[in-house]
């Protein structure tokens, strides 16, 4: 019998053990990759973010409004190839944020040349710009609501007050994987020409986007927008931006750090049950051990058949839980969709998917280690008198 | 009855793997106690923040302080309603209040974003859970503001004698309150026409009524959605402030059900191991226990207890773990509001209770089915083994 075989047979010595200790591990695996996962969804703006695009916000808080003639003076510093403006609107379809998804003001001239990951058909992006109350919709949340071409969307204001009617000229697609194609956009002048809007807030925006020719000197760009505003009644803030984006996942760090201390305790779980399956298989075979100890093999050749058990649970659960994963993620996205919008497509990353794996399969082995020294210090002759 | 004395041996006969799985069983224990403690933390601090006498007036449709707005007329039209207490010098406690964000420099993180609430003179005296812990009250028409206690320190100039500086303009700090825990504690509170006018903002956002009792909350509610001369809706103070924690505590809560049931299932496997391990182990033992008289069914009760026993001993560790937690607080950004909210980890009786249960009823699920094989043995075969 070869080793391949030994091993096979060690491992089926306790059919039901090993099952159950392959189906613990996988809920361990597919609980560690659903918490990655959610750790991704706090970074999933910021990894869709550009190297060649900056943020241009009011320095008191984003909150606070921009005027809209800034426009022309960000647009004409050198480095700067497009700006575009946009404004949160913070509308919802009923008297409550049930159905919450984002929506903006944006311009509609400006807008693809900052972001031209959005993609919108030719005639729609055309009809789009022919009617001041034009919306484009993104292709998940038409999904969600039904909407289609020519409908016509009332949403409720919560900053501006009244219901707003917008005509739906365009569905909009990511251009990869990674655009949020969940948000409702619409022509600015439909919000700024407006009769319900008072004087004060008038020609106002919420945030600049703008784009550089070089990525590399967009420090120098950002510092330069800021520079031209710093003594005016609206001073900027500019970064690029990912770390705009990165700043909100900087405030929920708490979170995410809690998340990241789940994660590590399920780690630590799978390592306790693993290591506690393995140290029971040891302690029953110690006679086994004894015996091919007796017969000449080397301590290492021991250590490696436990290992190799190990392994082989360790690939097992990874396996089982990486397939149950993506199902759990699916369904916890669908929950929280009402409060937070539409989740992205796809939210597991086959990155998550390989790196989990391999960590549960270096917990499994480590779980390993204890049981297969205690198999090799144990003198020979003591292992051979053992019963039990 | 098998004596609980056996099956207390015979756990620590086999130290070892009992730990294991006590420890195992205890983390599992430790997440969902922990979990429940914080929404529990943000429920409570965000919904402290009120009082049942309390009605704060929004524009009609908004959904909180921030994006709501209304005319300083209407505040004034409140303030001739019947029902409205009268404060110690007889104006009645109506308070236009105007709330907007501002970005602090915080220490790691570079940024956090803060509620600044620009009060009136009837602020203070509408919330009587708001007490000054240190110095004193902010005079009207200046810049001079007080700072909620656990925004203190979060900021290199959020102490008392310091200066924050927003909006092109420096905010000296004059003094520090409390608020009960809620969520007030993690506000500026600044005149509001000092703020407004920094903010460009010269109507409130809010207003925040003190009725004579909470009694006459409901009728005034009505009264103010029926009055012609605005469009404005009232909330009952505290509904208000749950209402803004909803997002956030349904948040944890989903993610921390998800993982504990995930979890719990995966501690149900580990048990059941280690009780089949047990009852494999002691085939002979048991067999003379049938031998000796007892019952299938009393050695059936004995293995599940021996389990229930594994259970509670995790559901302690797991409880006492998570009240460990109590002293970390936790600053995060509320989505919602967009602003941070301070809140910790909060234990109640029920929770730890939970805890214990859940605990206990790992360790019964993981022992039902060696039980059973431990039941089923055969006298002859057990005391051959």
């Amino acid at each position: 019998m070869n080793y391949v075989g030994l091993a096979g047979r060690d491992l089926l010595r306790n059919p039901l053990r090993l099952t159950l200790t392959i189906l613990a591990g996988a809920v361990g695996v597919t609980a560690f990759i659903f918490l990655s996962t959610v750790v991704d969804l706090f970074y999933y703006n910021a990894r869709a973010a550009q190297v060649d695009r900056l943020i241009v916000r009011n320095k008191v808080s984003f909150t606070q409004p921009l005027p809209l003639s800034y426009y022309a003076r960000i647009a004409a510093l050198p480095g700067v190839t497009s700006v575009t403006h946009q404004e949160w609107f913070g509308g919802t379809l009923g008297d409550t944020q049930k159905d919450f998804f984002a929506n903006f003001a944006i311009d509609p001239h400006t807008f693809l040349d900052v972001f031209p990951e959005y993609l919108v058909p030719p005639q729609q992006l055309a009809a789009f710009r022919g009617d001041p109350c034009g919306a484009l919709v993104g292709e998940r949340l038409a999904r969600r609501f039904g909407w289609k071409v020519g409908d016509r969307v009332t949403l409720k204001g919560q900053i501006y007050p009244g219901d707003w009617t917008f005509n739906v000229r365009g569905i909009y697609t990511g251009a990869r994987p990674g655009v949020d194609t969940t948000a409702l956009l619409f022509g600015y002048r439909c919000l700024n020409e407006s009769d319900r809007l008072t004087e004060a807030r008038k020609d106002q925006v919420g945030i600049y986007a703008v784009r550089v020719d070089d990525p590399a000197r967009s420090a120098g760009v950002a510092a330069a927008i800021d520079h031209l505003f710093d003594n005016s009644p609206y001073p900027t803030k500019t970064e690029s931006e990912k770390a705009f984006q990165l700043g909100f996942v900087a405030m929920s760090s708490a979170i995410v750090t809690a998340v990241r201390v789940v994660s590590s305790v399920i780690l630590l779980i799978i390592l306790l049950v693993i290591g506690n399956t393995l140290a029971m298989g040891v302690r029953e075979r110690t006679r086994d051990i004894a015996t091919l100890r007796a017969m000449g093999f080397r301590p290492r050749t021991v250590v490696a058949l436990v290992l190799s058990e190990s392994a082989v649970i360790g690939l097992c659960s990874a396996a089982l839980g990486a397939t149950a994963a993506p199902l759990l993620v699916g369904v916890f996205a669908k929950l929280i969709a009402s409060r937070f919008g539409p989740m992205p497509d796809h939210l597991t990353r086959g990155h998550t998917l390989w790196v989990s794996a391999l960590a549960a399969v270096m917990v499994a082995l480590l779980a390993g280690v204890g049981p297969a020294l205690r198999a090799v210090r144990l003198p020979v002759a003591e292992g051979l008198r053992k019963v039990a | 009855m098998v004596p609980l004395f056996y099956n207390a041996r015979s756990l620590w006969a086999r130290r070892l793997s009992t730990g294991l799985t006590v420890v195992g069983l205890g983390l599992v224990v430790f997440v969902f106690a922990a979990v429940l403690m914080l929404a529990n933390g943000i429920e409570s601090a965000l919904a402290s923040g009120g009082d049942p006498s309390n009605v704060v007036v929004l524009r009609k449709g908004a959904t909180s302080e921030l994006v709501s707005g209304m005319e300083r007329d209407a505040v004034r039209i409140l303030t001739t309603d019947p029902q409205v207490a009268s404060g110690p010098d007889g104006t009645p406690l109506v308070s236009g209040e105007r709330v907007v964000l501002l970005t602090l420099p915080s220490g790691r993180t570079q940024a956090m974003n803060t509620s600044a609430r620009g009060i009136s003179a009837e602020s203070f005296a509408a919330r009587p859970e708001v007490q000054l812990v240190s110095g004193r009250r902010p005079r009207p028409g200046t810049n001079e503001v007080v700072l909620g206690r656990s925004l203190v320190g979060t900021s290199p100039e959020a102490t008392l004698g310091g200066e924050l500086r927003f909006a092109q303009q420096r905010w000296p700090v004059v003094g520090v309150f409390a608020a009960r825990g809620g969520a007030f504690e993690s506000e500026v509170w600044a005149d509001a026409l000092r703020l407004g006018t920094a903010f460009g903002r010269d109507d409130f956002s809010s207003a925040v009524v003190r009725l004579r009792s909470p009694a006459d909350v409901d009728a005034f509610v009505k009264r103010v959605e029926a009055n012609p001369r605005f469009t404005l809706e009232a909330r009952p103070e505290p509904t208000y402030w749950a209402d803004q924690a909803s997002g956030l505590a349904a948040f944890i809560r989903v993610l921390g059900l998800f993982v504990s049931f995930v979890f719990s299932l995966g501690a149900v496997l580990g048990a059941m191991i280690t009780m089949y391990a047990q009852v494999a182990t002691r085939v002979a033992e048991l067999g003379m226990l049938r031998a000796v008289g007892f019952r299938r069914r009393s050695v059936l009760a004995s293995v599940v207890v021996e389990s229930a026993m594994l259970g509670t001993a995790g559901g302690v560790l797991g409880a006492l773990g998570a009240l460990a937690t109590r002293w970390i607080h936790i600053r995060t950004l509320n989505f919602q509001t967009f602003a941070a909210v301070s809140f910790g980890f909060s234990p109640t009786p029920a929770i730890l209770l939970g805890a214990l249960l859940f605990g206990t009823a790992m360790g019964l699920l993981g022992g039902l089915l060696p039980a059973l094989r431990a039941s089923r043995l055969s006298i002859l075969d057990a005391l051959r083994a």
